[in-house]
């Protein structure tokens, strides 16, 4: 936190370097996130460039109470929602081209495969602040106060659009294949 | 049979993540190995981790900063050409000056699409004068509002119709300063007298002042 607002007061005060180093920092998260919102590369890196340019015209109308980083979030997700709303409206999954071959191998990629198409279905189908807050919390790994500060409401909220979040998906997937425990131990 | 063990699935991503400590991490795959529910829950989870986003490459990181920085200068240079060029036309001119305007504008146009302007008759053959019509002059105008022929139009108007009654006025003033009033002035006391002195004194000067206004106006027209 302090690292960032050091880092954006030199950018204010024209160091090419600092500004550099905010982009670099938070490039691969942001990232991350939006192509998880729009699924597709164009729409991803062109709203993570728009995120930052919108960021750093507005700087100096960054209120340092709150922290840059929840900020950076705040913008990205605002500008991701359009694209991903038209995106969840033209969700097209083909299963009939699933292929099953006597290789196990080849017959396990494509369950998966089948597993990660029908994750994805489900996902779309899941109210947007609830997807928004399973992705933050599980696949970009925020605690549940940095997904109050994105989102703009209460912790109790976030945890509750969590909960409702995992109890539609997995209605809607039924009983996903289990993993072995041990594998969380790395 | 639902699980109640809210902690624990609040522990759940993290454990996913392998981000918890080892005590944390005992307790999770202990409940795990007892709790269906959660196993299904961690199982989903996995999923969502395991959902990795492709990487565009090492280029693409590499370059973002500069190009994220050249379309923040270029926005900036259109954003300041776009005030400067405003600027440059109407030089500080504040908001509530535009709106002031803008309100006055109003007004005028209202004011006269309910008061027209008076017309004016094209000029007589073989004169330059401007004539103003005659229905117009009953109308009550504003004199500033008047343009300079229907301001000349209008002062000549005024001059041809108040002329013969000022000759008329003056002829009956004329007539009676030649009255002999010497046998009512013989009646008059000393202080009857001052006082008729004064009174002639003090409406001679109001009409020395009222000759001199009307002068003034008619050199303005």
């Amino acid at each position: 936190m302090d690292e960032d607002l050091d880092l954006i007061n030199r950018t204010e005060a024209g160091e090419r370097d600092a500004f550099n180093e905010l982009v670099l920092k938070y490039q691969r998260p942001l990232y991350s996130l939006l192509y998880r919102m729009v699924s597709n590369h164009e729409d991803a890196s062109d709203i993570l460039q728009k995120t930052f340019v919108k960021a750093f015209i507005g700087l100096g109308a960054f209120e340092r109470r709150s922290s840059f980083k929840t900020w950076l979030y705040q913008i990205a997700i605002n500008l991701a929602k359009n694209v991903y709303r038209d995106r969840s409206r033209a969700v097209h999954i083909p299963i009939d081209d699933v292929v099953i071959r006597k290789d196990p191998r080849t017959l396990d990629a494509l369950i998966r495969k089948e597993n990660r198409q029908m994750l994805n279905q489900s996902l779309s189908s899941l109210p947007e602040k609830q997807r928004l807050t399973l992705m933050l919390r599980v696949q970009e790994e925020k605690k549940f106060d940095e997904i109050a500060g994105i989102m703009g409401c209460t912790v109790g909220t976030a945890k509750a659009n969590y909960h409702h979040a995992v109890q539609k998906l997995k209605a809607l997937m039924g009983k996903p294949a289990e993993e072995p425990v041990q594998g969380a131990q790395g | 049979m639902t699980c109640g063990d809210t902690e624990i699935k609040e522990l759940l991503p993290a454990f996913s993540e392998q981000s918890l400590g080892p005590a944390e991490m005992k307790r999770v795959n202990a409940h795990l190995a007892l709790c269906a529910e959660c196993r299904d829950e961690f199982a989903l989870l996995r999923m969502l981790v395991d959902d990795v986003v492709p990487d565009p490459g090492g280029a693409y990181w590499s370059t973002l900063p500069d190009r994220v920085f050249k379309q923040v200068q270029e926005e900036r240079s259109r954003k300041r050409f776009a005030g400067f060029a405003w600027r440059r036309l109407f030089p500080a001119v504040p908001r509530w000056a535009w709106a002031s305007s803008a309100a006055v504008l109003v007004a005028v146009i209202a004011w006269l699409s309910f008061h027209p302007a008076p017309a004016v008759r094209e000029p007589a053959e073989g004169t330059d004068q401007v004539a103003l019509d005659d229905a117009m002059i009953d109308e009550q105008l504003d004199v500033a509002e008047l343009t300079a022929p229907e301001l000349t139009a209008m002062t000549q108007w005024a001059e041809n119709a108040y002329t013969p009654i000022n000759e008329a006025v003056d002829e009956e003033l004329a007539e009676r300063t030649e009255q002999d009033l010497s046998d009512e002035l013989g009646n008059l006391s000393a202080s009857e007298l001052d006082r008729l002195l004064d009174s002639l004194k003090r409406k001679e000067q109001d009409a020395r002042d009222k000759a001199r206004k009307s002068n003034r106006e008619k050199g303005i027209g």
